[in-house]
């Protein structure tokens, strides 16, 4: 041990043991962003406009005359105390998407969360905000809501279309493979909007693979996460593996080659060709090296030809070129007879989405997600109860106590003096609803009966039993230990029959009734 | 900067109090007071605390929302796991471990470590200067610490400057036990879609399906040689580019150091690369002590076979006179560990639970 003895005497300290070492002390100084007590983060990047995101959401900074003439620019507000968050839908690599409704139009939305502060992260997040802010709603793109930042998780939201069906990854796993017409006209939906990318915005996505290829229960398909940016591919996150990455990646990325629209094609061609056949053509549980070399080496997948129409092995093979330069363009394979075949046939895609996708559980979740809407509205701040109004059309009726009142207005009255009734006297304490028992049925082709009762508490806050859909901030029944026998104070049953509007994601209640005992 | 906060909705539990750490709220239990915050990053937050029992300074991270993400979910409880186990002055220590107020339904894990003040990649990129002694030192301890868990069975498989913590005294420790395997055991692929590259052993990247305690070698060779020249050595921008720096520094491979790969086409590939004798390290690292250049050409085989083991190394002519078998007895029993990779949130929540149980036997029989 003598001589590890003398070699620590001959150490000398690494920094003031006091004063600690410098960079681990205070954030890592940053000369991209810059973070102040008020919660507002400042984002900037050499190539891109300056972003304010703080709680109220994003505002895109419009110093330069350039922008102020940009007539299709299109910022939205939404912060996150508009937001009424619930579960998760899945997550990735590098985020989270979860289930919202923002609270001013009732819109239920996927909200996109990513940590701010992982350096790599931020400008992935810095391109997807610039893509989706000026990509107008678009056929075959999903829309852009707004964002904000959450200062207690330290990460930034994006809020997104909310795509009710799933990923074309989704549907692979429960079908296995998607049948050649239902194919066609999606993937003609997709290149219009991949079109759109790169002949209007001269956008690469750089991450095209079945995960991000939604559709909604309209049947409507939809590119999403334009994630991956360029500034990305030369930072350290690069350093990680992304194997589902690497997996979509043409060839010419894999040699470091510079790349352009072709690469999405390429990623697109194997996208229809694993929708197709159910199949990824390469062997991808050997690792990324074989993965990568296989793509490098081996000649192109090509679909089996007595198995796939000669339409739909000749657009996988144009699309699975090794060669960039004779890949077709987005706009060229609009006219390829694999899409135009189809064109006459009125291809029910709705139909078809809905034969995937379990209705009875998007059902369900429709219904848990509304009902804890509303509660949270009756039972939270007056602020909040004033976007109740919202949710009526002029048609809706609302009946309670032998009386039905009709149109939002008069809804909202009745309702609002209910409301004042069962806060009482001293608002701390008041009477709230627990929502004990909810059954949901289908109503019509695209509407939900809800039908709930439950008792009256005294406390602050709405509660609902059971372990279905849970909301941020709302606790868990369980945990609070309430015997609602004992503190009864009366019982309510409402009925709800909901339908959706024109907009995606958006519902009125069309006929509410109550029912309160003492 | 810690500021003591009333509790969401306005429920006190017994035991605990509230802190906003860069407007992160930390649910602790009383015996802690957060002094500073100390870092953020992909794991969470981490604040420096003293624990007023004992007046020892701690570090407490928060791994905020822990089910959000199942793989994050499993790196957590794989550290509890093995780091319950561990007793070496060159691996971190997890002292304690929170008790959340709610079984079934905690979202948040509070993690309590020793104290350190930084880590190697910092002091790396900074401008401090660093001796040979500083040299040599901090790869003794890596070493040492490194004997211990493999005496263990423990494959760490993410070593990097950013996992070694030190304090200004030039003490280190292992830390971020995410990756870790118990060698042998014949797992399911792990999907790694998140692992640092530029420390990964080449069988690693070629995928191999039998790799064993010298891919932890490599990665000290790596972490060893960027000490030397305070630069990373292999920065590969992906996996093909990485095995191509890789060659170009330690030269083609002759046909018998290639008999490891079992992927034919990996194999060709290596082959495929432009032939050159590379570079030898003293050009690399011209100040460095030969007997360190000796040690690092040793770590830095590309056939696992051949590379020097930690034993070997520890008993290299650049360590002589600080290893000392007497002093470095190995870990008491190889520890197991039981997890599967396609468990559910709930399973994830009650083995974390267990784990939190062996930090608070008490909280056994209240079954909250």
């Amino acid at each position: 041990m003598s001589g590890l003895e003398e070699l620590r005497k001959k150490l000398a300290p690494l920094f003031d043991a006091e004063k600690g070492f410098s960079s681990s002390s205070t954030l890592d100084p940053c000369d991209s962003y810059t973070f102040s007590d008020g919660g507002t983060v400042n984002l900037l990047s050499r190539s891109y406009g300056v972003y304010n995101i703080n709680e109220l959401g994003l505002q895109k900074c419009t110093s330069r005359s350039v922008d102020e003439t940009d007539h299709s620019e299109k910022t939205y507000r939404c912060g996150s105390h508009e937001m009424r968050i619930f579960g998760a839908i899945g997550s990735g690599a590098s985020s989270v998407v979860q289930r919202a409704i923002h609270i001013p139009t009732h819109r239920i939305l996927a909200l996109k969360k990513i940590n701010i502060f992982e350096k790599e992260k931020r400008q992935q997040l810095l391109t997807e905000i610039r893509t989706l802010c000026e990509a107008p709603c678009y056929e075959g793109l999903v829309e852009f809501h707004g964002a904000f930042y959450t200062p207690d998780s330290g990460q930034i939201s994006i809020a997104l279309e909310y795509m009710d069906g799933g990923s074309l990854a989704d549907i692979l796993r429960m079908h296995r493979r998607i049948p050649e017409p239902i194919l066609s006209s999606m993937f003609q939906k997709l290149l219009h909007g991949l079109s759109y990318l790169h002949g209007v915005r001269h956008l690469v996505h750089r991450d095209i693979k079945p995960a991000n290829l939604l559709v909604n229960l309209k049947g409507e398909p939809k590119i999403t996460d334009f994630g991956i940016s360029a500034g990305l591919e030369n930072s350290v996150a690069m350093c990680a593996t992304f194997v589902g990455t690497v997996t979509y990646m043409s060839p010419e990325r894999i040699r470091n080659e510079s790349y352009s629209y072709p690469a999405d094609i390429w990623s697109l061609g194997l996208a229809l060709f694993e929708c197709g056949t159910g199949e990824f053509p390469y062997t991808a549980n050997e690792g990324p090296v074989n993965l990568m070399l296989q793509i490098l080496d081996d000649p192109s997948p090509s679909p089996l030809k007595n198995k796939f129409s000669p339409e739909f092995c000749s657009f996988v093979d144009a699309c699975l070129q090794k060669d960039p330069d004779t890949r077709p363009t987005a706009e060229q394979l609009l006219s390829h007879p694999f899409i135009t075949k189809h064109d006459d046939a009125k291809v029910d895609l709705a139909g078809f989405v809905r034969s995937v996708f379990d209705p009875t559980q998007r059902l369900k979740d429709l219904a848990d997600m509304l009902t804890i809407h509303y509660y949270l509205l009756f039972d939270g701040p007056d602020d909040l109860w004033q976007h109740t109004k919202n949710l009526y059309s002029e048609s809706s009726i609302f009946s309670f106590s032998g009386k039905q009142h009709c149109g939002p207005s008069n809804i909202f009255t009745s309702l609002s003096s209910i409301r004042t009734t069962l806060v009482g006297d001293w608002p701390p304490e008041k009477l709230v609803h627990v929502v004990e028992r909810l059954q949901c049925r289908a109503h019509g082709e695209d509407g939900v009966a809800i039908r709930v009762s439950g008792s009256f508490i005294i406390g602050n806050q709405f509660l609902i039993c059971g372990d279905g859909i849970q909301v941020e901030g709302l606790p868990n029944f369980k945990d609070l230990g309430i015997d609602i026998p004992s503190k009864r104070m009366g019982i309510f049953h409402e009925q709800f029959i909901v339908e959706p509007k024109s907009l995606i994601g958006c519902y009125t209640i069309v006929k509410q009734e109550l029912y309160i005992n003492q | 900067m810690a500021t003591l906060v009333e509790p969401p909705n306005r429920i006190k539990p017994k035991g605990k109090h509230y802190y906003t750490i860069w407007q992160t709220l930390f649910e602790i239990d009383t015996k802690y007071v957060p002094i500073k915050p100390i870092g953020r990053g992909a794991y969470g937050v981490v604040c420096s605390s003293i624990n007023r029992e004992t007046n020892e300074k701690v570090a407490i991270k928060k791994i905020g929302n822990i089910f959000e993400n199942s793989i994050d979910a499993l790196r957590t409880l794989r550290e509890l796991k093995l780091l319950r186990h561990i007793r070496h002055e060159n691996v971190i220590a997890l002292k304690d471990v929170m008790m959340p107020i709610h079984r079934t339904s905690f979202k948040d894990v509070y993690l309590v470590y020793e104290l350190m003040d930084t880590d190697l990649h910092q002091i790396i990129k900074s401008s401090q200067p660093l001796s040979n002694d500083h040299c040599k030192y901090f790869l003794f301890q890596l070493l040492r610490g490194l004997k211990y868990l493999h005496s263990a069975n423990i494959l760490h498989r993410d070593l990097k400057p950013g996992n070694l913590l030190v304090n200004a005294n030039c003490d280190l420790k292992i830390c971020d036990f995410g990756l870790a395997r118990t060698n042998g055991v014949d797992g399911q692929f792990m999907t790694e879609y998140v692992v640092t590259r530029w420390y990964r052993a080449p069988e690693l990247l070629l995928c191999c399906d039998n790799y064993g305690t010298s891919i932890d070698v490599w990665s000290v060779g790596c972490i060893f040689a960027e000490i030397l020249g305070r630069k990373p050595i292999f920065p590969g921008t992906e996996c093909l580019n990485q095995l191509k720096l890789i060659i170009s520094v330690l030269g083609s491979q002759h046909e018998s150091h290639l008999e490891f790969i079992d992927n034919a086409k990996a194999r060709r590939f290596i082959k495929s690369l432009p032939c050159t004798r590379g570079r030898h390290f003293s050009q690399l690292y011209p100040q460095a002590d030969p007997l360190a250049i000796d040690l690092l050409q040793k770590m830095l085989l590309f056939d696992p076979t051949k590379r020097i083991t930690v034993l070997e190394a520890l008993q290299h002519p650049y360590m002589a006179g600080l290893y000392d078998p007497r002093c470095n007895p190995p870990a008491q029993v190889p520890i197991s560990l039981d997890i599967d990779e396609h468990w559910g949130e709930p399973m994830i929540r009650e083995m974390m639970w267990n784990e939190m149980l062996h930090y608070h036997p008490e909280a056994a029989s209240t079954n909250a």
